[in-house]
Formats: C-alpha cells, structure tokens, sequence
C-alpha cells in the first residue's frame, strides 16, 4: 500500500544543502594549524630571551593554530560525515604533516636545545607519528571491510 | 542481493555519485512520512532537510547496511520528536487492548482519507506499518517499543480509522 505525493521540497533541493565536499579540506586546515602551533611554540620555547612584544606575536601565532586545528577536529568529529575513502586521505596527510613536524621539531631542539630538548621533541615526534599511524590503518582497514562487503553483495 | 545496503555500503565508502543516489531514492518516502505526521508541507520540508543532515553524518558508523530503512526512519522519528515535542509528550499509553484475530485489512483509500484525523502514536505505527512497508519488529524499532506494543497501537489505529469514516458516512 504506496501512496506519494510529490515532495515540495526536491531531492536535488536536498542534495545542494548537503556539503558533500570539503571533508578532507578540513582535515588538511587543522593538521597544517597543529604543524604550524608546535613548530612556532618549540622556536618559541627554546629563545632565551625575547622582547614582550615577540612572546605576543609567538603566543597569538601559536593560539591561532590550536585554534584552527581544534575547529577542524570539532567539525570532523561531530558536523560531517568522514567516509572511508576521506579517513584514508586524512591518514596519508595526517602522517605527512606529524612525519614534517617530528622532523622539524628535532632539528629545531639539535640546533638550539640540549639533550633534553631533543629527547622531548623526539618523543613528542614520536606520539604524533604512531597516532597518524593510527588513523590511517583504521581508515585503511574499514575501507577494506567495506570493499570486502561491496564485492560480497555484488556477488564479485 | 539487497539493492539499498549496497548503496549504503558504496556510500560508506564515500562514492559520491552513490549519496546522490541514496538521497533521490528515499527522498520522497522520508518527505511523505514528514508530511503525514507533521500536517503540513513547510514542516515536512525543514524535517526533511534536518532528517538528511542527521542521515548523513551518521551514515559512515552504520554497522547493518541492510537495515537502512528503519534507521532512517527512526532518525527521522526523532527529528520529529523534538520538533512535536508536546504533542508527543501529553499522550500516555493506553492500556494494551486484545488485538483481533478477525481484524480486516485496511482499505487504501479509507487509509489515506483518514489518517490526518488520528492522533499521532497512532498515525505513526499506520504509516510506517502500511504505507512505508516497515514489519512489526521494524516498526518496534523505529518507535522504541516492544513489537506487542506496536501490534496493539496498530489495533487500536484501525478501530479508530474505521469509527471516524463511518462518522463521515464511508460506513460499511
């Protein structure tokens, strides 16, 4: 028993209020806003002495990359869909971005900090590998069920 | 093979073209189950849109495929709850009555006539039961209630639906 008007509102009406790009662009905005905060804050950390003025600048660059990296962390987690083919492009720049900014951290404690400054910079290198890591064989692995579950129902 | 779980499934995986898909496939069923509930096209039109919203963003943690069409329907349920808050709040449940063994099914006309006359837990069960096809356990499902629960509404329903078009003078 099938009765349906036509809906006043049309599915193409739906589907244009529906953002159904710009996933991965957010992913790429806070991993750049994250690099971008621990790189300045370990520049930042390791200058022995520095005018008032310069520790503003520092903080107001440093607050703004959280802060770009919490917005787009906010959004992904809780205002649009991550589908498995955007975890897995998030994981590969997710890896890319904490692989530079490990990278960028060492250096930067070699060239101006001890060895503790090295020892915290290679460990904290380390924490945001292993969590890119993380994300991206989780992705990779719901990806591959989901295509294990598409050829399943296509008989393939 | 089951034509909607592999368009979720393709969806999930994030083929764009597959949500299109999705969307134009359900999209005037959700909107008729907003329009009969909600009385009105405007309304239907916002839950609609707001249904979506919540249907795509959960859409990627959806762990049974083949049982998109009661979770879109009880998503949809729930944007409605919240907007008919009131209406769904003041109702208690009658106590549960004997269903008949001898009860006819309904006439379609008689259906559709009707519905708009009845109070909401009963418009609801009627309408996901008859005209969106959902079974008994689907419907428990969508509505948060035991299947007996949904069978006796479904009852009462009917009753109801009748006692009103023999009123209008659509007696048998």
């Amino acid at each position: 028993m099938k009765e349906f008007e036509e809906p006043t509102l049309s599915a193409d009406a739906v589907l244009a209020g529906l953002s159904l790009a710009g996933r991965v662009r957010y992913a790429a905005v806070g991993l750049a806003g994250l690099t971008v905060a621990l790189l300045v804050g370990a520049l930042w950390a390791t200058e022995p002495s520095l005018p008032l003025r310069t520790h503003v600048a520092f903080g107001g660059i440093v607050a703004a990359g959280l802060g770009w990296a919490g917005f787009a962390g906010w959004t992904l987690t809780r205002r649009v869909p991550l589908f498995a083919r955007d975890r897995v492009i998030a994981g590969v720049l997710a890896l890319t971005f904490s692989g530079a900014t490990a990278v960028g951290l060492v250096l930067v404690a070699a060239t101006r900090g001890g060895t503790t400054a090295v020892l915290t910079a290679s460990a904290t290198g380390l924490v945001l590998v292993t969590a890119a890591l993380a994300l991206l064989v989780t992705g990779r692995r719901r990806r591959a069920e989901l295509l294990r579950r598409k050829a399943a129902l296509t008989g393939r | 093979m089951d034509p909607t779980a592999l368009l979720v499934v393709r969806c999930q995986l994030g083929e764009r073209e597959a949500l299109a898909e999705l969307v134009r496939t359900w999209h005037t069923q959700l909107w008729n189950y907003a329009r009969r509930m909600a009385g009105d096209a405007e309304t239907a039109d916002e839950l609609t849109q707001e249904t979506w919203v919540a249907v795509l963003r959960g859409l990627p943690k959806l762990r049974t495929p083949e049982k998109f069409a009661p979770w879109l329907f009880t998503i949809a349920r729930r944007t409605l709850a919240n907007r008919l808050r009131a209406q769904y709040a003041t109702r208690a449940e009658p106590v549960a009555e004997p269903v008949g063994e001898h009860d006819d099914p309904l006439d379609r006309v008689e259906l559709l006539a009707g519905l708009a006359d009845l109070p909401l837990l009963e418009r609801e069960v009627l309408v996901l039961f008859h005209v969106h096809d959902l079974s008994l356990q689907e419907c428990a499902e969508v509505v948060g209630v035991p299947a007996g629960t949904v069978k006796s509404r479904l009852f009462r329903a009917r009753r109801m639906l009748r006692d009103a078009m023999v009123e209008r003078g659509y007696g048998r």
